[in-house]
Parts: structure tokens; C-alpha cells; sequence
């Protein structure tokens, strides 16, 4: 799985896809299949998304940037909102030529993915919506707890919260794998993350999204639940739903096959 | 012979990353001897010195990097003393000019410690093991943080110093960056944010240490004579120092650092008093080791530094302003960060500090510390001036 980067706005952003290497400052081949730009969640970076890029790649040509401040990128500051985020992908679509493509957003990434189809409609082909949520329930003492680290006031926590229990019991080198992705990133840029998604409410908006979209959720998440799955399949005309079970708020790393696969379909069935 | 006056800083440049994934060593040391010969007004065909540590680069160190550059320099310089090193670079590099060894010397920095995550202060202190004086440390198991604790303990318990007195000095720092667009950290602190931060090694919190970045930075030095011929005002070198302190076989006194043998060096031979330091930029690994700094260079007696550095002396418009970038607490510390003192207190010398700017500098000093302040330690004291 070949990995580039590329200067967006001053920022050297790191990027994982598919197919041949390339020079520096050369855009790489996406013509095979669809092109299909997966966004991660908050405090997170692509390599949540390797096990999708792999399996993408002899059909399709996968793109999963690490967002600014996030993983090995560049610079130390995340984003201050949804839609700065959202900008940003319009400006790494035109820097790598791609006019328009399939949104794979996760979590936060998801947010984003639902602001690209509303205010740029053009760009986006379709939608996967991964445990994620039009209003995320962001609780005041997660926060605090999260601000707390930023200010060194408590050690960042490691532990199971976003996992099934099946996961934390039987694979739980995705529990670790997960832990060693998340010292990649400022604890600081997790803590804006969450603030930025605890501002954006798309509840109404999305009701005027006017794109295939496939909602996928984990049955045992926790934090972005069946419900708001359930919210977004209901508001966006003819969006499919897909529950995993025993899986978490990590799907993608949890249960990769099934996910996969629901991801080959969507992307077989666009026209 | 004496050096006061003859050569100058010409040009400086401090590379503007915290976090370069996407750049090597190598590639940020060249950007940074780029901006530094850009900001002299010079070119790289002018370079016929050189100075780095060569840590951090393979086999032969430095001539690694003159081939990265293809450079063939008249003088090389790889003093490896710790973070104080390019502070002793750059009197060294002073010495050859005004001996006529060479003629434009460029002392370069860079390091990509943070997004290669390197453990410094955590990590084990005065290196790997093997030298006969490392039986009596390493196998008890020393970290860089620990030995700098245990003079922050000393100091305690001999004359009382408070955490909260520590902690000014943090607190200080990080009102600097907020001024510094380029510094890592820019959130301004309370006192009281460090005594709740966690603790790392008692007494010191986390943000009783300095953070860890990426980055790098250069310097172009030159006769006075053809500095002032260049494009930017030069910082003349007034006078030198440096020294060293082991752990003597456990007879050191803790708390009398190199600090007091080189700032002592530097002071006589520049000819100038305490009361004459406009500002001081003051390597600050941890809390902790400035105040002590402070104390060894003079400028208060010994015991004396935790009422020295509270009600705001150290702030950019108090009596003593130091590390008005933002310091390795706040702006940037990429493992070693000597050429960081000089490229602001140069900055500050020129009057480009913009809000930070220290009122009437005319006179800075810098003193870099290098290695573990509990044990073996390295110690290099400029004092630098606009005339």
C-alpha cells in the first residue's frame, strides 16, 4: 500500500492508496474503478482505514488522507470546525485533480462527508456513512476529560470504550493496533476534534442530500449508535443501512470483511 | 588575544516546523542553512565552515552532511556536548574566523524528535551505558527528567524553593509563545495549570519540562568587518565560555552547575556586568534549570533564584527578560536547543521580535546547557551585542 504526500494550503499531507508509486509532486493513477476518499475520525488518521484501502485496491483506487494536524501530517493544529474540515477535502480533491469521487467518511469523518454533499454536491459521487452521527451525543464529562489531557492534567486513557466486548475479548490486537495510532496524534488536536463535533448539528440538512448513501454502524457502538444510524438511513431519500454485529465504533477494524464487502457492493451499484 | 568584537552573527534562521513527518534530518538542517545564508544576504558558495553535532547522522557524522550539501569546507566542527553544543559552535566558529582559519562559518541544527517519537527526557541519562563512570548510574536505572529532578529536590530542601516558583517560570515562557506565531504551544497557563498537570518526576509536572517538537535553525557567522558589510544588522560576539561538570565520583556539589565556570569565562572576557544584560535566553530543558542557570550565571545568589524568578522579572517587558520565544517549555525543543538561544537572542539584538520585543536591546547572553543538570553536564556562555 503506497503512501505519499502532497502540500495542501502549506500543509505536507500524508496519504495512503492504491496502485503504482510515483515521483514526488506527481499525482498518482486513480482511473481504476471508483475513486473512493475515506475520511478518519477525531484524533484518529488513516491507517484506521488500511485494511479498506487494501481490499479496495485491485477494483478500485482508495484515497484516505490523514486530515491537518492528525497521524504523519504535518503541523500541530487540527481544525476548528466541521466545515474548515470539509473545505479542506475540496482543496486536496483539486490538488490531486479529482473532481469527484465516493466519501467515505468515519465517525467525524462522517460529519464531513454529509457537509461535502451539501455544499458541494459536485464532488461527491456517493456517500458511506460509518458510525457516525447527524448529531453527535458528546457528554460534558467527555470532554472535560479530554481537555484534561490536553492540559497534561491526566494521562490519555487507553482502554476498550469504542470496542464490542467480543473484539476486547477476542482480537484485542485491534485494541492495541488502535492504541498505537492514537499516540500519533496531539492529544490537543483530539480535544478540538470533539468540540468541533459537538457543535454540528445536520439533523435538517441532510434531508436535501440527493446522493446514494450507505449508513454503516457497529450493533455494540456506544458512542454513535444503531439510533443515530438509524436517524441518518431515515432523513437521506433512499439511503441503505448496514449494522454490523459485534462490532463497536471500529468497524472498519473489527470486523473488516463484512465491512469490506458492503463497501463493494455500494460501490458496485453506483451508476 | 582577545575575540570581543571581531566576529559576528550575520544571519540566523529558525526553521518554522513543530512537526515535519514529511522532511528528514538532512532536508531540514539544508532548508535551515538556506534561510540562514538568505538572511545574511550570503550564498552557499560563500560557506567555508561548517558546525553540527553529527548526532543523530551515521558513520563519519558530518562529512555526511557536507556531501549532502556538496561542500568542501576549509574548518569542520562536531563538538557533540548536548544541547549546549551549537552555543559552543558558535564561539568555536568565532575563535577560527578571528585566527584566519576561515571566513563564513554556518552552524546548523535539525532533528525530527517528535515525529520519529523520541523519548529525551525520558530516556535513559548520559547515554547508553559502557563508559567505566556510567557503573555507578545506569544500572540504577537514571532518566533525563529524573536527574534534573533531583536538583529541583536539592534546591528544595536546601532553602525552601516552592513548586509555585517553578511554575512562574513555565507560566512566563508560555506568555512568550503566545506571542511566537510559530511556537508549538500558544495557550497561555496559570500557576496553577502546572501544579494540576501530572506529575513526571516529583517535583517537576509536565509542564515543568520542556515539550517535544521537531524543528531545526542555523547561523552564519563572520569577521565583524565583512558583517557589516552584509544585508542584516550584525550581532557582535563580545565574549565566551564554556565548561563542563561530571558526577565526580559522587563528590559534586549538586547545585554548583557549569553554568557558574563558563558565565564567569564569558563575563570577563566580554567586559560587561550583570546590570549590562538587556535580555537572556536561558536553556530551559525543564523549569528547574533555569532557575539554577540563573543562580551559577550571577545574576542572584545562590538560594536566592525562587524569589528571583517570580513577580514577573523574566517577562519580555520585566528587569531580566529571558527566552522570549517561548523557550523549549512552549516554542520548540527538538532535542537539542542551543541554536535556538542564539537565533532570538540575535532576532532581539535587531529589533524583529515584533509584540516580544525587548525594549532598548543592546546587550543579550546565552547560555546553552547540554547532557543531564544531576550528573554529567555540559555548560557554553555567549554574550552577544548590537554595537
Amino acid at each position: 500500500m503506497p503512501t505519499k504526500y502532497t502540500d495542501v494550503n502549506g500543509c505536507a499531507i500524508y496519504y495512503h492508496y492504491a496502485g503504482a508509486t510515483t515521483l514526488p509532486d506527481v499525482v498518482p493513477d486513480f482511473s481504476r474503478g471508483r475513486k473512493i476518499v475515506l475520511i478518519h475520525g477525531a484524533g484518529s488518521n488513516s491507517h484506521t482505514f488500511h485494511r479498506q484501502v487494501d481490499a479496495l485496491s485491485s477494483r478500485h483506487s482508495p484515497i484516505a488522507p490523514d486530515l491537518p494536524g492528525h497521524g504523519r501530517t504535518s503541523g500541530v493544529d487540527g481544525m476548528r470546525s466541521i466545515s474548515d474540515y470539509a473545505d479542506f477535502i475540496v482543496a486536496f480533491l483539486d490538488k490531486l485533480r479529482i473532481g469527484s469521487a465516493t466519501i467515505l467518511g468515519h465517525s467525524m469523518g462522517g460529519a464531513i462527508a454529509m457537509d461535502l454533499a451539501l455544499r458541494f454536491s459536485n464532488r461527491v459521487d456517493g456517500l458511506i456513512l460509518s458510525s457516525t452521527a447527524a448529531k453527535f451525543n458528546v457528554a460534558a464529562d467527555r470532554l472535560e476529560a479530554l481537555r484534561a489531557v490536553s492540559a497534561g492534567r491526566a494521562p490519555q486513557s487507553f482502554n476498550t470504550d469504542g470496542y464490542s466486548q467480543r473484539t476486547a475479548r477476542e482480537n484485542f490486537d485491534v485494541v492495541r493496533e488502535g492504541w498505537m495510532e492514537q499516540i500519533k496524534t496531539d492529544p490537543r488536536v483530539r480535544y478540538t476534534d470533539m468540540v468541533a463535533v459537538a457543535e454540528v448539528d445536520l439533523r435538517d440538512a441532510i434531508a436535501k442530500i440527493a446522493k446514494p448513501a450507505l449508513v454503516l454502524a457497529g450493533a455494540d457502538d456506544v458512542g454513535t449508535t444503531v439510533a443515530d444510524a438509524e436517524l441518518i438511513t431515515g432523513k437521506i431519500p433512499g439511503a441503505k443501512l448496514r449494522v454490523f454485529a459485534d462490532a463497536g465504533h471500529y468497524a472498519p477494524r473489527e470486523r473488516p470483511a463484512e465491512y469490506n464487502a458492503a463497501i463493494a457492493e455500494f460501490l458496485d451499484g453506483l451508476k | 588575544m582577545s575575540l570581543k568584537g571581531k566576529v559576528a552573527v550575520a544571519g540566523v534562521y529558525e526553521h518554522p516546523t513543530r512537526f515535519a513527518p514529511d522532511r528528514s534530518m538532512f532536508q531540514i538542517m539544508a532548508e535551515s542553512v538556506r534561510g540562514a545564508l538568505d538572511d545574511a544576504g550570503l550564498t552557499i558558495k560563500d560557506v567555508d565552515g561548517l558546525c553540527t553535532t553529527g548526532i543523530g547522522m551515521s558513520g563519519m557524522g558530518i562529512i555526511g552532511f557536507c556531501d549532502y550539501l556538496n561542500l568542501t569546507p576549509n574548518f569542520v566542527d562536531s563538538t557533540a556536548i548536548g544541547g549546549s553544543s551549537f552555543v559552543a559552535h558558535t564561539a568555536h566558529a568565532a575563535a577560527v574566523i578571528a585566527a584566519g582559519l576561515c571566513e563564513v562559518c554556518v552552524v546548523v541544527y535539525g532533528s525530527t524528535a517528535a515525529s520519529s517519537r523520541f523519548a529525551i527526557g525520558t530516556g535513559g541519562a548520559g547515554g547508553p551505558g559502557g563508559d567505566p563512570c556510567d557503573q555507578y548510574e545506569v544500572p540504577f536505572g537514571p532518566t533525563t527528567v529524573g536527574a534534573y529532578a533531583m536538583i529541583a529536590q536539592r534546591h528544595m530542601h536546601d532553602y525552601g524553593t516552592k513548586p509555585e516558583q517553578l511554575a512562574e517560570i513555565a507560566v512566563t515562557t508560555r506568555m512568550h509563545a503566545s506571542m511566537n506565531p510559530a511556537a508549538k504551544y500558544r495557550e497561555p497557563i496559570t500557576v496553577e495549570d502546572v501544579l494540576a498537570s501530572r506529575i513526571i518526576s516529583s517535583p517537576l509536572h509536565l509542564l515543568d519540562c520542556c515539550i517535544i517538537s521537531d524543528g531545526g535553525g542555523a547561523l552564519v557567522i563572520t569577521s565583524a568587518e565583512r558583517a557589516r558589510n552584509l544585508k542584516k544588522k550584525p550581532a557582535y560576539l563580545l565574549g565566551a565560555g564554556e565548561a563542563v561538570r561530571h558526577a565526580a565520583r559522587g563528590q559534586r556539589d549538586f547545585l554548583e552547575v557549569a553554568a557558574a565556570q563558563s558565565g564567569r569565562l564569558a563575563f570577563e572576557r566580554a567586559g560587561v556586568k550583570h546590570e549590562d544584560i538587556d535580555m537572556a535566553m536561558i536553556y530551559d530543558s525543564f523549569t528547574v534549570t533555569v532557575l539554577v542557570t540563573l543562580e551559577n550565571l550571577g545574576f542572584c545568589k545562590r538560594g536566592e533564584g525562587g524569589a528571583f524568578v517570580t513577580g514577573g522579572r523574566l517577562r519580555y517587558d520585566g528587569a531580566l527578560p529571558i527566552n522570549t520565544d517561548g523557550g523549549g517549555l512552549s516554542s520548540n525543543h527538538p532535542g537539542m536547543r542551543g541554536i535556538f538561544l542564539v537565533i532570538e537572542a540575535v532576532k532581539q539584538l535587531r529589533g524583529e521580535c515584533g509584540p516580544r520585543q525587548v525594549k532598548d536591546c543592546k546587550i543579550a547572553l546565552v547560555h546553552g546547557t547540554g547532557g543531564a543538570l544531576g550528573t554529567r553536564h555540559s555548560g557554553a556562555t555567549l554574550i552577544l551585542s548590537n554595537q
